[in-house]
């Protein structure tokens, strides 16, 4: 009996190692991120203000290191700052083109609670597509396993204008195009009314590209340079050329 | 459920090229005329159970032959995410068309929750030429997404496949192979480690840069959960690498929620962060030193493979493993020709490999 005992002593170091390492492989299969909400609420001039809630996931804390933002053509990203309960900071950006990384410069970085990324985006010439940060960790689904986790809401100036995205439909009400999907896109794209041309052509209209004032400059340099020239010339002894 | 190949009766739709030409402004159109309809994605909206075969138009050949995309559709019988498998976008990586032929094969739409669509042959002139770019422009298709209606061949392909597939889906399992010559064996991490560790590969990788302009980017752009598999090639051992690729893509719909039961858990599969392709510099014969297998540990500067011309028969050079502790990710186990600037041998650095459960 007491040697049946030890043995099932024996066995429980065993288990409990066999159970640890069950719950760690569940743990490394599963997110870490519970749910991504986005906002983006985009006015006629194309400035884009992006409201991003992480919800943190049930197993281990969102990281703000762990954030990252593919750059776009014609799309100037302002800083992009975090909010949670309990802390707050602006996210400092290493490039690694065309991504960049983000990371939290207070070295602060733990965010055990639901997190808010905020941050402006400004469209120039004919850019249409508004960057959206991305964790790095993988979105939790809905509760089934199967629905998706990350939702997309964008708010339009104008009802001609159009997100053209894949998934993103319309309600038809409030200029709002809505969209679900099983991982966070790292952008959305619209068409904006009276906004067009080539992403290139982020000039206005008007401008030259500075051809003009380059042309003065010229000729400035020209009509002080040649006189100058020319007295310095006539000023040597005629021995000396 | 089960027949023989080839004899199941599916239904046919075929495409009109406005419907891939302007897919997202018909949508938007379609749900701007019914705005009060719920806002439910199309992927998850349930239509009659069933197999279904779809075919998405490129172009029209210069013999006058249409160029189209098959997608075959399994429908299923409960709600759920979409998931497509693609195969063949290089077209000499036949064992993806292999594996996702039986899983076509196996799987019962009326225990489907949401749907697969397959597009076994993404690339179809470049699999008749055997070829791993498309032979008309030969470019590879799989570094031109998201492609361009007016571009060449290979990027119009790219769009068709682009608006007309991966638009639509959840989830991308992108299935590669070695090609004619090589023999590998690992698997990518895009955007969900989790998807990728439930295809089964011992050997994962995930590189600081990604290659540009491939399926992956462009699907992981758009919020779409992929993974891209490599496995099988040099037509080594098919049988076993189409067994395990079957048992893995089910794996991960069982991951993906689209079939039921519990995700199988393969252990000791490790992460790979480094990893070197060898191109030689000369082109001529592959003379391999020895045999090797995907997984394969080998130690600093091990000789691999001889160069030899095939006209004055000397070595032209002789490829050596390149990290002091090398994972044999790709390798050619046969005397070939080779090109200079082939994939030859692709080794891991073991040195930034790190089990996934340690």
């Amino acid at each position: 009996m007491r040697s049946t005992g030890v043995r099932v002593a024996a066995l429980v170091p065993l288990v409990a190692f066999v159970c640890a390492n069950a719950l760690r492989a569940q743990g490394a299969l599963s997110s870490n991120v519970g749910g991504v909400e986005i906002r983006i609420v985009v006015d006629p001039a194309g400035r884009a203000e992006v409201s991003e809630l992480v919800r943190a996931g049930r197993d281990t804390a969102t990281r703000a290191s762990s954030y990252q933002l593919l750059t776009r053509p014609c799309a100037a990203i302002g800083d992009i700052s975090l909010t949670s309960a309990t802390h707050s900071a602006l996210l400092r950006r290493v490039s690694n083109d065309p991504w960049q990384l983000l990371d939290d410069s207070t070295e602060r970085g733990a965010v055990h609670a639901d997190a808010t990324l905020t941050y402006t985006v400004s469209l120039s010439g004919g850019g249409r597509d508004i960057p959206i940060v991305v964790p790095a960790p993988a979105v939790a689904r809905g509760t089934d396993g199967r629905s998706p986790g990350v939702a997309v809401s964008v708010v339009l100036p104008n009802a001609e204008d159009r997100v053209t995205f894949p998934r993103m439909l319309t309600t038809g009400t409030s200029h709002e195009w809505r969209g679900q999907f099983v991982a966070v896109p790292s952008f959305v794209s619209v068409e904006l009314s009276g906004r067009s041309g080539a992403c290139g052509d982020a000039l206005p209209p008007s401008s030259d590209g500075g051809l003009s004032w380059r042309f003065w400059l010229l000729v400035a340099i020209l009509v002080v340079w040649v006189p100058t020239y020319q007295w310095w010339a006539r000023r040597q002894p005629e021995g000396a050329r | 459920m089960a027949t023989a190949r080839g004899v199941r009766a599916v239904e046919t739709t075929v495409l009109p090229h406005d419907e891939l030409r302007n897919s997202v402004a018909r949508r938007d159109r379609a749900a701007q005329s019914r705005p009060n309809s719920p806002l439910v994605p199309a992927s998850i909206v349930s239509t009659a159970p069933g197999r279904s075969r779809r075919f998405v138009p490129v172009t029209t050949l210069a013999s006058g032959l249409p160029l189209a995309l098959t997608i075959h559709v399994l429908q299923g019988a409960h709600p759920g995410p979409t998931v497509g498998i693609s195969a063949l976008i290089h077209g000499d990586e036949f064992d993806g068309w292999l594996i996702a032929r039986d899983v076509w094969e196996r799987l019962d739409p009326s225990q489907l929750h949401g749907s697969v669509w397959i597009l076994g042959v993404a690339n179809p002139l470049a699999f008749e030429g055997n070829s791993r770019n498309t032979p008309i422009d030969m470019l590879d298709m799989n570094r031109l997404f998201p492609g361009a209606p007016d571009g060449w061949l290979g990027e119009q392909q790219a769009y068709a496949i682009a608006h007309g597939f991966i638009d639509h889906l959840d989830y991308l399992i992108d299935i590669h192979c070695g090609g004619t010559f090589p023999w590998v064996d690992y698997c990518y991490v895009v955007n969900d480690e989790a998807l990728s560790r439930a295809f089964g590969s011992a050997l994962l990788y995930q590189p600081a840069t990604s290659y540009p302009n491939t399926t992956a980017t462009y699907a992981e752009q758009r919020g779409v959960r992929c993974m891209v598999v490599e496995i099988g090639g040099g037509y080594q051992d098919q049988p076993r690498h189409v067994e395990n690729g079957v048992r893995g893509v089910m794996n991960q719909l069982r991951y993906a929620g689209v079939l039921d039961g519990d995700v199988e858990r393969r252990p000791g599969q490790r992460l790979m962060r480094n990893m070197k392709v060898m191109r030689p510099r000369h082109g001529g014969v592959c003379v391999p030193r020895r045999m090797l297998t995907p997984g394969e540990e080998l130690g600093g500067g091990e000789p691999l493979a001889d160069i030899v011309s095939p006209y004055t028969f000397e070595t032209l050079e002789t490829m050596v493993t390149p990290f002091d502790r090398n994972i044999v990710v790709l390798c050619r186990n046969y005397r070939t020709r080779i090109h200079p600037g082939d994939y030859t041998f692709m080794m891991g650095d073991a040195a930034t490999t790190t089990p996934f459960d340690s």
